[in-house]
């Protein structure tokens, strides 16, 4: 399990994260999504131990991950912007990985390989963004680590590429039952891949749940009231919309004490829908005074 | 904590065997690139020193090779090398790709810095292992005496010279973020603290009255290139033995600081001109003092008006500071930051005080004296560089220390010279023949000099009436010439015309003999001979030197030295004659216008003899 408590970091007097805290348990597949310079790969780059926070804890299974190599043996992480010694072949950074974490598994690395079809001998260097960040993966897969982080990993990969890269991962998610901290903007393929989600903004936290609380605590209601009625007002309408007769009400609750208000005052249609990540994304950012479209795509 | 976890714990935390030993696979070019290099300098040249000459000479001049090598050609390849070495190693923390990447390796800082430290000492130590065998090849194939000794010395003085700039590129490395500033840093760590106080000593010049511009073999060693390179021009009484050690140590010690600084480094000042916020800070006090005393130097020696120091080292304030803002800011707005505005108002303030201070002698340096009770000796000489061996004189007795006191007040209180109105504002006091040098030693241990140009009248005239003094020349001979030339000296070469009559004597006929021959007028001032052969001199002396009887080591050549009196300096024809000894040393020779001769100059002595 992950664990961050009451982390702060500051560049130069920029408050990049302010008193954040999140877990991540053990297994899950954990999306951590936020705008440009919410603090994503900070947070990230505090986990896999490369930045020194200025206050508070970043831990592991309990032990603390900065300059602890016993706890980041068991940690991959693929950056955003992958980086290999110049020159080195995928071969070279494949022995290189395994003298560096004792349980990589050069088997599974040379059967990646071949799945992608990446030339070995061939200079890293000399590879597309997309076949750089295919060969990080399957360096990162062949470590066999317990925590894989993943910092907007299918960024300049192809549609198909990106189906085979989740695939890959929630296999070994699977199989081994790795933790996996994924940042990403996309939150359409985050949906189909974690079950965990944390919004973070302007370095805070702001919610963070499981995808099924989030998405059940939201709904979207479609309404056409008889005359003089009126959605009821204990409900935490978060917006509303019509066309013509029929309304659009985005409510923060279950769906069975919503659909229960909603019955209460008869009207003559109405359908609860379950809302997307993005659409839950949009509508709570946008109670905290927040550009909603600015930060979803 | 039981052992084998203590050794599990160093196993995996203080080096890295396997990033060793990709450091040597990915670099191969770079350091077989270096053992090329060093085997074209070493041992490719030594076989063309080697020839079929006999042991002797081929023992001679592997020494010297191996000497050359060791303290000429090993500093210039490792300062150098070093920088390079280091840049290839550490270069990855000025890239924020490459630092997140490797730091997020199971590796902790420690050992990703011993690992990679090994790895450039080992790039050094390897070339210059095989370098050192192959000479050892060559010097046991040629049958030099001592082979092993000479090859290991020279891989020993490598080793030590490497590992002094070694700590310095490493430690440049870790104290800036990107590269440039790296090599820069280098440079600086290599030269600044030799440079700095030249320049505070050029700037001080021009505005304390007195200030000795001489330069202490001391300052050139805080530099180690110029150290290492210098201990080869001084005799081996000068040289320092442990020097380089001192050297070797400094570098070990700055590795060490890299470790320190590396474990608090903040890894995302990746890409940042200094990685850390007292180094910048003193990256732009640093720069802004060499900017700011730099440009107030040069363009007051090109405008030789020392008013001009000033504006023009507040406009090298100026450009220092911001310039040195922006690289540590990364943005050329920084005009906009009150700070920075700030940080230069208070440079400018720090210049304009401290200018201001020189100049009314805020401290009253300029016009301290020692207090007589306070003065062990008193050194004087007039004029430059040579004046040293012409009329340097050392002063013990209370009456002459108050003497000198008495003048050097005089001088003070005169309007005295200024600095605008030299010509090579700065190199006047070293090479200006108007110079007076005064040098107090003090009781406690220290020394006090000053230099000043042109005295008064009266101060002019006891400063010649000193030097006419007998047993100031006597002193002056008793300590310059050689211990074994005793109790023979003469005056045989005192140039005296009637306005220059030694204390004592009214005439010159009184002293000296006069004399014409060959049509070429003489004058010597001696006791006992009367003079009438200058050429008889010259014969005798040379007689008495080819036969040995004048103990001078090297070659000597003994002759007359033409003067012109000031009477007929266009004349082209030698009135007066003045006997030197020349001594050649190798191509160079210089001249001894004051000779003592020794008891074994027979027929020299002969001369002087009383009829």
């Amino acid at each position: 399990m992950i664990e961050v408590r009451n982390l702060r970091k500051t560049f130069d007097g920029f408050i990049a994260l302010d008193d954040l805290s999140m877990t991540v348990p053990n297994g899950a597949v954990y999306g951590l999504v936020g705008p440009n310079g919410a603090g994503k790969s900070t947070v990230i780059r505090h986990i896999t131990g490369i930045f020194r926070p200025d206050s508070g804890s970043i831990t592991v299974d309990g032990r603390q991950v900065y300059e602890n190599p016993t706890v980041k043996s068991g940690i991959a992480y693929i950056p955003d912007d992958v980086f290999y010694f110049p020159s080195a072949s995928l071969t070279d950074m494949a022995k290189f990985y395994q003298g560096t974490y004792e349980s990589f598994d050069m088997a599974l690395c040379e059967e990646l390989r071949k799945s992608f079809n990446l030339n070995p001998k061939t200079q890293l260097r000399r590879f597309s963004k997309g076949m750089q960040k295919q060969a990080a993966f399957l360096l990162a897969i062949a470590s066999r680590p317990k925590v894989l982080v993943l910092d907007e990993p299918v960024d300049g990969l192809d549609p198909v590429m990106r189906r085979q890269v989740w695939g890959l991962m929630l296999q070994d998610v699977a199989q081994h039952g790795t933790t996996v901290l994924v940042s990403s903007h996309n939150l359409r393929e985050l949906e189909d891949v974690c079950d965990h989600v944390g919004i973070l903004h302007k370095g805070k936290m702001l919610l963070e749940r499981t995808l099924d609380e989030l998405q059940d605590n939201v709904v979207k209601a479609q309404i056409v009231f008889r005359e003089g009625s009126d959605l009821p007002e204990d409900l935490q309408v978060l917006h509303r919309s019509s066309v013509g007769k029929v309304e659009t009400a985005i409510i923060r609750g279950s769906q069975e004490r919503v659909g229960a208000a909603l019955s209460a005052i008869n009207p003559i249609f109405f359908d609860l829908v379950p809302l997307t990540l993005e659409e839950v994304f949009v509508y709570e950012l946008g109670g905290v005074d927040y550009e909603v479209k600015n930060v979803v795509l | 904590m039981s052992w084998e976890v203590w050794t599990m714990k160093l196993k995996t935390s203080f080096f890295d065997w396997k990033l060793l030993k990709k450091n040597i696979s990915r670099f191969a070019p770079a350091w077989a690139l270096l053992l090329l290099f060093q085997f074209l300098s070493g041992p490719q040249t030594l076989i063309n020193v080697m020839d079929d000459r006999d042991l002797e000479w081929r023992y001679k001049h592997a020494v010297d090779h191996m000497e050359t090598m060791a303290d000429v050609a090993g500093p210039v390849m490792a300062v150098a090398c070093a920088i390079m070495i280091a840049g290839l190693l550490f270069m990855y923390l000025h890239n924020p790709r490459s630092a997140y990447m490797m730091h997020a390796f199971p590796m902790t800082r420690t050992c990703l810095l011993v690992t990679n430290a090994v790895s450039g000492l080992v790039f050094w130590l390897l070339p210059s292992l095989v370098t050192t065998l192959l000479n050892l090849l060559i010097l046991g194939i040629y049958k030099v005496p001592n082979c092993a000794g000479l090859a290991f010395a020279m891989l020993g003085k490598w080793t030590l010279q490497y590992l002094c700039f070694y700590g310095i590129a490493v430690f440049s490395m870790l104290l800036s973020g990107n590269s440039i500033i790296a090599a820069l840093s280098y440079g600086a760590l290599n030269f600044l603290f030799m440079f700095l106080p030249v320049l505070f000593l050029l700037m001080a010049s021009l505005f304390f009255r007195g200030m000795d511009l001489t330069l202490s073999p001391t300052i050139g060693r805080l530099a180690p290139l110029v150290g290492m390179l210098m201990e080869q021009d001084y005799r081996p009484a000068e040289q320092h033995p442990a020097l380089l050690w001192i050297y070797a140590a400094i570098g070990l010690l700055l590795l060490v600081l890299a470790w320190v600084h590396y474990r608090y480094r903040h890894i995302e000042r990746a890409g940042d001109a200094m990685a850390y916020g007292w180094a910048r800070m003193a990256f732009r006090v640093v720069f802004t003092i060499c900017v700011s005393l730099g440009f107030g130097v040069i363009f007051t020696e090109i405008m030789n008006e020392w008013g001009a120091f000033t504006p023009y080292a507040l406009l090298g304030c100026f450009l220092g500071w911001f310039a040195s803002s922006m690289m540590t800011e990364r943005t050329v707005k920084v005009f906009r930051n009150k700070k920075v505005w700030l940080g230069f108002g208070i440079s400018a303030a720090v210049l304009v005080l401290t200018v201001l201070g020189l100049l009314f002698d805020v401290l009253g340096w300029q016009r301290r004296i020692p207090k007589a009770e306070t003065v062990e000796s008193v050194e004087i000489w007039v004029g430059g560089d040579w004046g040293e061996y012409n009329n340097h004189i050392t002063l013990t007795s209370p009456a002459d220390v108050e003497l000198i006191r008495g003048m050097h007040q005089e001088i003070l209180d005169s309007p005295g010279d200024n600095a605008s109105s030299m010509a090579g504002l700065f190199f006047r006091g070293y090479y200006g023949s108007d110079a007076i040098h005064i040098c107090y030693h003090l009781a406690g241990g220290g020394t006090l000099r000053r230099v000043y140009y042109g005295m008064p009248e009266n101060t002019q005239t006891k400063l010649e009436n000193l030097y006419a003094r007998p047993d100031i020349s006597t002193a002056w001979y008793e300590k310059n010439l050689p211990k074994e030339m005793t109790n023979a000296y003469m005056y045989i070469d005192m140039v005296v015309t009637e306005e220059n009559l030694p204390e004592g004597l009214d005439t010159m006929s009184n002293v000296y003999s006069y004399g014409e021959e060959d049509g070429v007028q003489y004058y010597c001032y001696t006791e006992g001979w009367d003079c009438k052969s200058p050429k008889a001199l010259r014969s005798a002396m040379l007689a008495d030197a080819a036969a040995g009887r004048l103990p001078i080591q090297g070659d000597l050549l003994c002759d007359f030295y033409t003067i012109s009196d000031a009477a007929t300096e266009q004349n082209e024809e030698p009135l007066l004659y003045n006997l030197v000894i020349e001594r050649r040393e190798g191509q160079y020779g210089y001249f001894e216008t004051h000779w003592n001769l020794p008891e074994s100059a027979t027929e020299t002595l002969a001369l002087f003899k009383e009829p």
